[in-house]
């Protein structure tokens, strides 16, 4: 849940330099620098990548029949969209002042902002590993989830948790309003 | 509405080795080559995220004192498509779809679910061909677009390896493609309206329509670089009266799409977590469907934004960029959508 | 009692499924051809901007021939209606006439093939000779490599389609089908290539 909110903040912000990229004359400006690998990360680690957690987060009950560890995963959030931010943000402003994209080396007067977004960078690598010790404890000795934890109406939460290989017993169901959740709960 | 599990009827199970071990065998079960896919996406995703660390490392000072220059591009490259063609193109359409949009049409499986275990085996060896491309002399070094001048100049048994393994896994996408088309149109529950699928089922069908009519490009112009690289004929080498904008259009036309093929399917998950944790109902179920299209169609006409620095005329540039403004506002839509989604929920209580 | 009911339930569900299988192979096929054209249309759109923007070297030889390409144009269209007949006969059961048919069809593709090669050892320029050279046998061969498979595709058919032991039967029409959509594809495939190719 958290990590879909963070994908909102992201991607709003990756479609407004999205749409500013578009703009000619700017473009012509900013061609080939950081800006445009900002721009790109902004959308897809902060658009898809997020979502790909998100996901992993919200189906992994139906995939394995256990929950993950919450507190785990709240700190992999933390700590994904800290280094996330501080990474790609600065590399905005790089864009911006003219460092040019691909190359290995740069004008000295960019170090200071570089760091920063190496410092980021690394704490994006370090937050994958609270997910994967979650994911190992929880396949291991998690709590049990049950068929639907998250009380959900789309089709998949109606069958058993891992599902079965043929995936319904019996017909399967028919889900005519899989977002009636107002009048479901009243 | 509880289903209780009926222990006489699962005797096809006996048919597929269990535990563990399935996930390393040829299922044919839609579930199984999901998580298939999300493992082996995963798996990719750090090699990619070393590569990423070893990059941030290299630039976190100006001089390249970390690794060389020709080391940095070829980390460059195998960076970049590593991420975009073995984690996330894989994970966001393979894993998740192959896993929900079964059941969200209500089948047992996909529409052709061999071809769907062609379409994941297809990954892995094409994954480690890329990575191994990395370890032949001469390795790729063009970076994930492989622009011809670079491309076809620089040593080159690396960048034909490279070519091959985007060759296969395009191929792969394309399969998953029809196999969505195929599922999500034909094997619907009878019953099961177009109009009722969950929202996930139609960006998924967004996706696979761009997957079919984007990628095939994308392989013909992989077809015609590789011809320069090994015939030494000149589609895209100026030297011998080729162009290279040719090259920038045929790839964009794919690579544009690409970019909605990453993240339609993110927008059809977020939809279907945000209605679930925010306990209410969808906001504006057709217009989205609407807009979802409307990025479909509009993602395959506008991929020359990428090139305006090669010299495309003025006007085109003009209509192009209005093209491009009535597309940012389909998606933005999408947005402020989802954003009504969540501050909705202050007016209801559960 | 009613485990096996809901086990039966779930056969005859399957079964429905693997009736209802038919529909699905000719729409997959449809898709695949879709992409498959599209990688067509890359190439032709390559070549046309080619043509309109690169201007070749002095003294370069870009008339084409036209007598083999018009044989091989009608060759196609030909074995397109052949294949048909192939269709029909096997919608009446004379397993032995479509065999015929699809023999014949085959040998128009093989004829085609031929006749292309002779073009190609006949024409003045080689692959890299220039644009317009690299992009004609790029085209050619691209559609070359589809004629083989539709052609190994028709052998293997029209095997299939022997009248003791083969798989085709009228109710097994689905292979004989697919190859026909194939063939008629590149056909298409064919025509919109000489127009563009050799005539504009």
């Amino acid at each position: 849940m958290l990590f879909s909110c963070g994908f909102i903040i992201n991607f709003v912000f990756g479609g407004i330099t999205g749409v500013a990229l578009a703009q000619v004359p700017f473009d012509i400006h900013v061609h080939d620098t950081y800006f445009v690998v900002a721009h790109f990360h902004y959308i897809v680690y902060g658009g898809t990548v997020f979502i790909i957690f998100s996901s992993i987060y919200h189906w992994f009950p139906k995939v394995t029949g256990k929950m993950l560890n919450e507190k785990l995963g709240i700190l992999h959030f933390i700590i994904t969209f800290i280094g996330f931010n501080l990474c790609f943000a600065p590399q905005h402003w790089l864009g911006l002042n003219g460092m040019p994209r691909r190359v290995a080396e740069y004008d000295p007067q960019f170090q200071f902002v570089n760091q920063i977004s190496s410092i980021g960078a690394l704490l994006m690598a370090i937050s994958t590993i609270p997910f994967l010790i979650n994911v190992f404890l929880s396949v291991r000795n998690g709590k049990n989830a049950g068929d639907n934890p998250w009380n959900a109406l789309t089709p998949e939460w109606l069958t058993s948790s891992p599902p079965p290989v043929e995936n319904w017993e019996g017909e399967a169901p028919l889900v005519e309003e899989p977002y009636g959740y107002g009048k479901e709960i009243s | 509405m509880t289903i209780s599990i009926d222990p006489q009827n699962t005797n096809n199970e006996s048919l597929q080795p269990k535990g563990w071990l399935r996930y390393f065998s040829f299922s044919l079960d839609h579930k199984v080559i999901g998580i298939q896919y999300l493992v082996c996406g995963f798996l990719f995703y750090l090699i990619g995220g070393t590569l990423a660390s070893a990059i941030r490392i290299e630039l976190a000072s100006p001089m390249s004192d970390f690794m060389p220059r020709d080391v940095y591009n070829q980390v460059l490259t195998l960076h970049g498509t590593i991420m975009i063609f073995l984690w996330i193109v894989p994970v966001v359409n393979g894993a998740f779809g192959n896993y929900l949009i079964p059941f969200y049409v209500g089948a047992r499986d996909m529409a052709f679910p061999r071809l769907n275990a062609v379409a994941f085996w297809l990954i892995p060896p094409s994954g480690l061909m890329l990575v191994a491309s990395y370890f032949v002399e001469g390795a790729a070094q063009a970076g994930w677009t492989a622009y011809p001048p670079l491309s076809i100049t620089t040593p080159q048994s690396g960048q034909i390896i490279w070519i091959l393994s985007v060759l296969l896994l395009g191929g792969s996408s394309i399969f998953g493609g029809i196999n969505f088309i195929a599922t999500i149109i034909k094997l619907r529950r009878p019953g099961l309206k177009l109009m009722q699928l969950p929202m996930y089922c139609w960006a998924m069908l967004g996706t696979s329509l761009l997957v079919v009519l984007s990628t095939p490009v994308l392989a013909g112009t992989l077809i015609l670089l590789s011809f320069d690289i090994i015939a030494n004929t000149g589609f895209f080498n100026p030297v011998l009266g080729g162009n290279v904008v040719v090259y920038q259009h045929l790839f964009w036309f794919y690579s544009h799409p690409a970019v909605y093929i990453m993240v339609l399917p993110a927008f059809g998950l977020v939809s279907e977590i945000l209605p679930v944790h925010a306990r209410k109902p969808l906001f504006g179920y057709t217009t989205m469907v609407f807009s979802i299209m409307g990025i479909v169609v509009l993602g395959l006409v506008v991929w020359a934004h990428h090139m305006f620095t090669s010299g495309t005329p003025p006007l085109d540039e003009i209509i192009l960029y209005y093209r491009h403004s009535i597309y940012c506002c389909s998606n933005r839509y999408k947005i402020f959508q989802l954003g009504c989604n969540i501050m909705g929920r202050k007016n209801f209580h559960q | 009692m009613t485990t096996l009911d809901s086990s039966k339930e779930i056969q005859k569900n399957n079964s429905e499924v693997n009736e209802t299988h038919e529909d699905f192979r000719m729409f997959g096929l449809i898709t695949f051809l879709i992409a498959d054209g599209m990688t067509f249309a890359g190439f032709f759109a390559a070549y046309l901007t080619y043509k309109a923007v690169n201007p070749l070297p002095d003294g370069a030889i870009y008339e084409l021939e036209l007598p083999i390409p018009t044989i091989n144009t009608i060759l196609l269209l030909v074995s397109s209606a052949t294949f048909h007949k192939a269709g029909k006969a096997l919608l009446k059961d004379k397993n032995s006439d479509s065999q015929k048919w699809l023999f014949i069809t085959a040998l128009l593709g093989i004829i085609f093939l031929i006749c292309q090669l002779f073009e190609y050892f006949h024409l003045p320029f080689g692959l890299t000779d220039n644009l317009f050279a690299s992009t004609f046998y790029a085209l050619t061969g691209f559609h070359g490599l589809h004629v083989t498979l539709g052609t190994l595709m028709i052998l293997i058919i029209a095997w299939q389609s022997r009248i003791n032991g083969g798989r085709l039967t009228s109710q097994n029409m689905f292979p004989l089908e697919a190859v026909e959509l194939y063939w008629h594809f590149v056909d298409g495939i064919w025509v919109i290539l000489f127009i563009i190719l050799y005539l504009l």
